[in-house]
């Protein structure tokens, strides 16, 4: 591959210690995605995703590029807040579970309806296929 | 335009990042409404535009047949995680595709394989191509939304 590389196990600071350069791999993001609900779903800005696909009100299906190795990675979601309009968060569907290459977010008003939300973000962290 | 490295043998989240770095994102017009249940709502596929920027440069995409087979792997019960992620990585990749043709390539890889094999099986089309302009401009009775009884499965797209 043409691109410049730097091989290292290992990150040293002067003074404030050394770190193995594993925690950087593995503990990176390996997907986020910052996308709306509202009008025709749409993404904003994103890494590792090939589709949203709009499954309803408030429902999201997000396809990884690169898979994950298996269903058990981390999601971490926000919360919306539209004063006087709504306020709720992103949840992980637990009726359409994660697969290692894709996800369903459901946005949920606190009243525990569903909502098209704006400004919904989702991370994934884990190890890659 | 830029010219993509040779990637083959390069993981795939590395050549994405190398897609961010170089490749303009772009906002495709197309949209893919699909039906999987008849208990449900029809769905609507949004390509990512880093994806589309991906498809329409070359050499970076894997086959989609790989994914057909990651995903055979992990239907298996006796799935854990995937030990054949190396398709990803070390298959020739995808030469440039039109946009069309990577709309067709996306609906291989994220529609279910029952909705594309099967699109043409019923009274209607499981599955409609179109342009964002053709779907309702505003969200009102989202979970109702179907694809319509009007088209035939031997229409072709205007």
């Amino acid at each position: 591959m043409a691109l410049g590389k730097i091989k290292a196990d290992t990150l040293e600071h002067s003074t404030a210690g050394s770190l193995d350069t594993q925690y950087v791999v593995k503990g990176s993001a390996k997907f986020f995605a910052n996308f709306e609900q509202d009008g025709t779903q749409a993404i904003t800005k994103s890494f590792n995703a090939s589709s949203i696909a709009d499954a309803g009100t408030g429902l999201t299906t997000i396809a990884f590029v690169s898979s994950m190795g298996d269903a058990s990675y981390i999601i971490t979601t926000n919360s919306t807040h539209d004063s006087g309009s709504y306020v709720g968060s992103i949840c992980v569907s637990h009726d359409v579970p994660p697969t290692a290459s894709q996800v369903q977010l459901d946005f949920l008003k606190f009243s525990e309806a569903l909502a098209d939300a704006e400004l919904c973000m989702a991370t994934a962290h884990g190890d890659l296929a | 335009m830029t010219d993509t490295p040779e990637f083959q043998g390069t993981h795939l989240f590395d050549r994405l990042c190398w897609a961010k770095e170089n490749l303009e994102p772009h906002q495709s017009d197309y949209r893919v409404v699909y039906e999987d249940s008849v208990d449900e709502c029809a769905k609507i596929l949004v390509p990512d535009p880093n994806w589309m920027a991906c498809a329409l440069q070359g050499g970076i995409l894997p086959p989609v047949w790989v994914y057909h087979e990651l995903a055979r792997d992990e239907a298996m019960p006796t799935f854990t995680k995937h030990t054949r992620g190396y398709l990803l990585h070390d298959t020739e990749p995808m030469p440039a595709m039109t946009e069309e043709e990577a709309i067709e390539y996306l609906i291989m890889k994220d529609c279910p394989q029952s909705v594309w094999r099967n699109w043409d099986t019923g009274n209607k089309p499981k599955l409609v191509i179109c342009r964002k302009e053709q779907l309702p401009g505003t969200r009102e009775w989202r979970n109702a939304w179907k694809i319509t009884e009007e088209l035939s499965v031997t229409d072709l797209a205007a």
